[in-house]
């Protein structure tokens, strides 16, 4: 995980860096996170991490928009999965709890980056999101078949 | 998108809901005297974002996302 940390601030980046620093957004988009969050870890605007995105797609020479959708799916890949499972004309319907801006999951991420165990919990505060929604997608599909849920 | 209010004694209430749930993650890597100074730094910091309400009560908004998916 350390290697990951944003560099200083302020500092012009060598071409390396920058390099690095694409590697970083994109290992970022695709565990889930929002282009506001990661330009607070990189100590940029949400418009330039966009724009680093938008950059690095184009230089793929690719369809920007296409490419992007993919990488939007990649978030998506274990509800894909479910859905791959259906039969054909098979409906799933799920839910999942979309709390991760709530101040209640907040607060947990920041009491877990400011305490004496900082070091151990940061790495959940940054990837927990996507575990658990990952393992929520999967119980709230067993849940529907089962009836709604309580809590 | 649908955002259920649930309702809890206090902020409390919202803690030891979320201690068996989404807090787990954090609490299990955490001592016994790590986990409380933890839960109590999370109350305190629930008292000030989901105020007691006149009957005592505290409302906890809760978004849950929607997905239905058919296969064609």
């Amino acid at each position: 995980m350390e290697q990951d940390l944003a560099p200083a601030p302020k500092k012009r980046l060598t071409a390396f860096g920058r390099k690095a620093r694409q590697k970083r957004i994109f290992a970022r988009l695709r565990e889930g996170w929002a282009y506001d969050e990661i330009a607070r870890e990189e100590r940029l605007t949400a418009a330039r991490v966009r724009m680093i995105v938008s950059e690095v797609l184009q230089k793929r020479e690719v369809d920007d928009s296409s490419a992007h959708a993919l990488l939007q799916l990649s978030r998506l890949a274990p509800a894909v999965q479910l859905a791959a499972s259906l039969a054909p004309g098979g409906v799933l319907a799920t839910q999942m709890p979309s709390t991760a801006r709530e101040s209640s999951h907040a607060l947990m991420r920041m009491v877990a980056a400011e305490g004496p165990w900082s070091s151990r919990l940061l790495p959940v505060a940054k990837t927990g999101r996507l575990s658990v929604s990952s393992k929520t997608i999967t119980a709230g599909c067993v849940q529907s078949r089962r009836g709604p849920r309580s809590g | 998108m649908t955002t259920y209010v649930h309702l809890f004694d206090g902020a409390d209430g919202i803690a030891d809901w979320f201690a068996g749930s989404a807090l787990q993650p954090f609490l299990e890597l955490l001592s016994d005297d790590e986990r409380c100074d933890f839960l109590a730094r999370y109350r305190e910091g629930l008292r000030d974002a989901y105020p007691t309400q006149p009957d005592g009560k505290a409302l906890l908004a809760y978004p849950r996302l929607f997905i239905v998916a058919i296969r064609g």
